[in-house]
């Protein structure tokens, strides 16, 4: 994401004393807004200028600048109505206000000493990075990272010293991660550990930071085996040019041993630049101060946008950025096809509290409130994936900040789930993300598209309302409106598919049901033990008849549920003679984990159950959910028994020439040779769905 | 090869499914359409499409006789509402099978229409316009959608199940002997077919018949065609059989007379030099049947057959056979779009030529030398 270009669509008028205490924190907070720091930073300008000759860069250390400069600057260069590189009058406006075309003329590639170098403090370990001229350090791999002298800005955190160490993950399948240094506030104190260090050659704008070798067992487990085991390898391949410009290969090579691999900027695509999403934010951050401050309502922010657009990438972003001014922020995850803190298939409210730096299978979390789904498409049965949001956000109590984060799907019945996720959570921001793709995107939003366009189950043309409506739906939503215009489309993980990171993230779920140390075969843990006729069973994605249940449930990823006593009742289909409860239909109810059904002692009437959800809470769990989730394919193939592995076969070749053996592939790739007009999907779908209501 | 997830807890558990699917009876259908339902659970978006199809439309055909059953029984005559939802289901599990086999084998760059698909995965015509009636135009009537289910069902079978059952190391048919009809009962079914075809054939070519007694007979020519077509996955060699006998591709001296094929001395007297030609009239007769073998590849087997078979015929039907092998392997790209010898020439390059010509040496009469030579 080169830049991030902003337009605010309505302002909501606020007090204007509310607005003076919030510019006046943020004055104090923020470490960039001051005008005395802004001295530093225009040096700073000028010496970034001068090394790298590289347009994003150097606007984005001039953006540091502090939202309030930016926003005099943009009403200027408004006036004068630059349009530079023939970009589109208000897009191109903010480029041409932030950067300096001067200063980057005159830089061109002059090759300058190395900005950086690295100390080191025990070797494979731990090593000092010292950063100078407020060099930015992109990169790959993963490590923690403490800063020791001034303060550093990563992927929404800003790390101050003594702080608590920062573990960061830059998979290769993933974009890049900068260290950004920050300008140094006024008259920092230079502690003995940094004097020892670097004797007296500190300068103004040295910034020192800690980085030690990450050990995470969660993650370290996901790369046990050997088919994710490169996830965090990099091959060094004729980047050293460009390294060297920040430090010395010598020194690359060092943190290469603890998996720290610097990368050249340029050939990786950048993340949110933090500065212009940042004041593009600041409206929710302000909210975000103001609730802390003030106890006024926590903002809840909504994210959407098509396939790609870099959601979960922002929605990262900003639980680091508001973790930074307020230390806990609700996550709501209705996109249950690539989910961030839980295994996909569930909606799920969970309380952070920690920043995040990395792809989803390096934090997964135990969930607040959540809600097992069953499917990995919401269409496969939209009413209740409505009702399931539904449930899963009536456990935000608003005692924080809320970020929602919605699907990609953003066309036909996909747009109008999307209008019923945003009337269920009533955001008061909505921040649209827009690819470069706009055959994906959804169209702008506006007010007037916000009451126009009907729901799935929310039908608002005429103040007609449908029976399944509650009450809380009816209030009108007035969200602020951020449209943010992303420069280029996010990388695809081409290493990888949507389902093995799903894989990854259930391995890292997985992985407290391992040993401290080495790795074991499932079928080499000990399971517990579930009696029958303790638990109600379901399959959720297909209308499985009671006498095959057994057959889906043997070895297959089961959702831990606890539905209340009328639920299963409700939907209680019929107990098989001696065997569990087949419930008909999927429970709407709280999930506490998911668990593997490692075996069926059809005599004694048990199941074997291998789960990482801590003992306290198993006792509660009422309902085995199988739905859309399998069992990770390496830990199936890790088994070793005498004689063939159930569920593993060589004798079924997916790729040989047997026709049909293959499972339905959807090439979205194929061209047609004749262009074909028509009407969209989604017009079609909307006018049948007014038919329907009426 | 690589280990792979599948939905089957071992080899056996797929075998049986596959002998139940394919049995007659239905307490073993549904039990392995139930099976597969638990399967379908297990692997989600990962089935295999040719497992999904024939259990989807094993399921209709299931249904169907389940009706008929009923309807004989005379407790309760199946009600045009059952039959209704009978045809809906037929041409819905129809429609995905030929959209999803089509679909599976797109490996260009650009879309390839589906009859061009269809084409290369073997799929008759037929069935490609069955989908689109079925999609498209008015619902197909239950006759046709069952000669549709058979084939699909017979078409899997041979595609899917059972290379898959040989891939597992298993004997080829060993699976389910009982579903299969024996190759003497294929015989006479095909021979059954044939003759009906000839019928319907008179009776359309007869310059006596009425516009609409000819439309009544091309319906029926349309069924025993479709029939055919459903008789013809799998059993290919015994339609092949039947056809180069007497009495079909060879005719009887009262069908030579009765076609007006001017008369029984067809092919004047000649010493070998110059080869046979059928006469027009016969090939336009036999054109439909052609076509249906171009469908499934099957000509070059027929010519093969009826070179093989030289050394049987009577001195009057080799004038016949000749005739026949000289037309398929020296076919003109006719300017007459509607001709068989359009339709063969495009055949000509895939012809096992020199496997015929060591056929045909092997079986020497007068018109070996001319033969050979083309």
């Amino acid at each position: 994401m080169d830049h991030a270009m902003v337009k605010k669509r309505k302002r909501r008028p606020r007090k204007s004393k509310a607005e003076q205490r919030a510019k006046a924190l943020r004055s104090i907070k923020d470490s960039k807004g001051s005008d005395v720091q802004t001295t530093v930073s225009r040096k700073a300008i000028a010496t970034a200028a001068s090394l790298i000759p590289n347009q994003n860069m150097v606007k984005n250390v001039q953006s540091k600048l502090g939202t309030k400069h930016e926003r005099l600057k943009l009403k200027k260069a408004k006036s004068k109505t630059l349009a530079p590189n023939g970009h589109d009058t208000q897009h191109g406006n903010r480029v041409s206000s932030s950067t300096s075309p001067a200063s980057l003329s005159t830089a061109s590639s002059t090759l300058v000493p190395a900005t950086c170098r690295v100390i080191e403090q025990k070797h494979a370990e731990e090593y000092i990075l010292v950063i100078e001229h407020c060099q930015e350090v992109c990169f790959h791999g993963k490590a923690l990272v403490s800063c020791l002298h001034g303060s550093v800005f990563i992927y929404g955190c800003t790390l101050h010293p003594g702080q608590k160490p920062l573990p960061v993950y830059a998979p290769r399948t993933h974009s890049a991660l900068f260290i950004t240094p920050l300008p140094h506030e006024e008259k920092e104190v230079v502690s003995e550990h940094v004097k020892q260090l670097l004797g007296k050659d500190i300068k103004e704008d040295t910034v020192v930071v800690l980085l030690q070798k990450l050990t995470c067992p969660m993650v370290d487990y996901v790369t046990s085996v050997k088919e994710y085991a490169n996830v965090f390898y990099w091959e060094n391949k004729s980047k050293d040019k460009e390294v060297e410009r920040v430090m010395s290969l010598e020194d690359s090579k060092l943190l290469e041993s603890i998996g720290f691999h610097v990368v050249d900027d340029l050939s990786s695509p950048r993340l949110f630049t933090p500065d212009p999403v940042r004041s593009a934010l600041s409206d929710v951050l302000e909210q975000v101060e103001l609730a802390v401050t003030k106890g006024t309502a926590a903002p809840v922010i909504l994210l959407c946008g098509g396939k790609n657009a870099g959601k979960s990438t922002l929605a990262r972003f900003l639980i680091n950025l508001i973790l930074s001014s307020c230390g806990e922020v609700y996550h709501l995850e209705c996109d249950i096809g690539q989910t961030e803190f839980t295994p996909s298939g569930f909606v799920s409210l969970t309380h952070v509290n920690t920043p995040t730096v990395g792809p989803p299978f390096t934090h997964q979390k135990t969930p607040d409130r959540c809600c097992y789904y069953g499917h990995l498409s919401p269409g496969d049965d939209p009413d209740r994936y409505v009702r399931t949001v539904r449930y899963v956000h009536q456990g935000y109590r608003g005692d924080a900040p809320l970020i929602v984060n919605t699907m990609g799907w953003t066309q036909g019945m996909g747009l109008h789930l999307l209008m019923d996720t945003i009337h269920l959570v009533h955001p008061s921001h909505i921040l649209q993300l827009k690819g470069r793709k706009s055959a994906q995107d959804l169209p702008q939003l506006s007010p007037e598209f916000l009451h126009t366009q009907p729901g799935w189950t929310y039908a608002n043309i005429q103040g007609e309302k449908n029976k399944n409506d509650d009450d809380d739906d009816t209030v009108p939503v007035n969200p602020e409106l951020v449209y943010l215009q992303v420069g280029n489309d996010m990388p695809r993980h081409t290493w990888f598919t949507a389902s093995e990171f799903r894989s990854m993230a259930l391995m890292a779920t997985l992985r407290s049901l391992q040993p401290d140390r080495g790795v074991l075969p499932l079928n080499a843990l000990t399971p517990r033990v579930v009696p029958w006729s303790a638990v109600a069973v379901h399959a959720c994605n297909a209308d499985v008849p009671p006498t095959q249940i057994m057959y889906v449930l043997n070895a297959s990823l089961v959702a831990l549920c606890q539905a209340d006593d009328n639920e299963l009742s409700r939907l209680r289909q019929r107990a098989l003679p001696d065997g569990p409860v087949v419930l008909q239909d999927t429970p709407i109810c709280q999930a506490v984990g998911i668990g593997v059904i490692r075996g069926i002692d059809m005599e004694r009437r048990l199941f074997y159950l291998l789960t990482p959800v801590e003992e306290d809470r198993l006792p509660r769990v009422n309902v085995l959910l199988c739905g859309a989730l399998s069992v990770p394919t390496p830990l199936m193939l890790q088994q070793t028994v005498e004689g063939p592995v159930p569920y593993v076969t060589s004798d079924f070749s997916p790729d040989g020439d047997i026709f049909g053996a293959t499972p339905l592939r959807i090439r979205k790739n194929l061209q047609r040779e004749r262009r074909q007009t028509g009407g969209t999907s989604g017009m079609g779908f909307a006018s049948l769905n007014q038919q329907e209501l009426t | 090869m690589a280990a792979r997830i599948v939905g089957w807890a071992s080899k056996s558990e797929w075998i049986q499914i596959y002998q139940e699917l394919y049995s007659n009876d239905p307490v073993q259908i549904q039990h392995a359409l139930d099976r597969v339902v638990a399967w379908k659970s297990r692997l989600d978006t990962k089935m295999p499409i040719a497992i999904d199809c024939t259990s989807s439309l094993t399921a209709v055909w299931l249904r169907d006789s389940g009706a008929h059953v009923r309807g004989e029984g005379g407790s309760s005559a199946p009600n045009s509402h059952d039959l209704f939802q009978l045809r809906l289901a037929y041409s819905m599990a129809l429609a995905r099978f030929v959209n999803l086999v089509t679909d599976a084998s797109q490996d260009k760059f650009y879309i390839q229409p589906v009859h061009v698909m269809a084409k290369e995965m073997a799929l008759p015509e037929w069935m490609v316009s069955l989908r689109h009636e079925a999609t498209h135009r008015s619902l197909p009537s239950l006759p046709v959608l069952r000669s549709g289910a058979r084939f699909a069902l017979a078409w899997l079978r041979e595609k899917y199940w059972e290379p898959q059952l040989q891939q597992c190391g298993e004997l080829p048919g060993g699976a389910a002997e009982k579903g299969q009809l024996d190759v003497e009962e294929v015989r006479q079914a095909v021979v059954g077919l044939l003759i009906s075809f000839e019928q319907h054939q008179f009776e359309i070519l007869s310059e006596r018949s009425t516009k609409k007694k000819r439309s009544h007979h091309t319906t029926l020519l349309q069924e025993v065609l479709s029939n055919l077509a459903a008789l013809m996955a799998g059993n290919r060699e015994t339609v092949v059989a039947c056809l180069c006998r007497r009495g079909f591709l060879i005719p009887t001296p009262e069908q030579t007379t009765a076609l007006g094929l001017t008369n029984y001395d067809v092919f004047p007297e000649s010493d070998g030099s110059e080869l046979p030609q059928i006469d027009k009239k016969f090939q336009d007769f036999w054109k439909p049947i052609f076509e249906l073998l171009h469908q499934s590849n099957s000509i070059p087997p027929l010519l093969e057959r009826l070179v093989q078979q030289l050394g049987t015929y009577a001195e009057e039907d080799l004038e016949f056979a000749v005739g026949w092998i000289a037309l398929i392997t020296t076919a003109q790209n006719s300017q007459d779009k509607k001709s068989l010898e359009r339709l063969l020439h495009k055949v000509k390059v895939e012809l096992p030529w020199r496997r015929l010509i060591t056929c045909c040496l092997a079986t020497p009469n007068k018109h070996t030398t001319p033969l050979v030579h083309m």
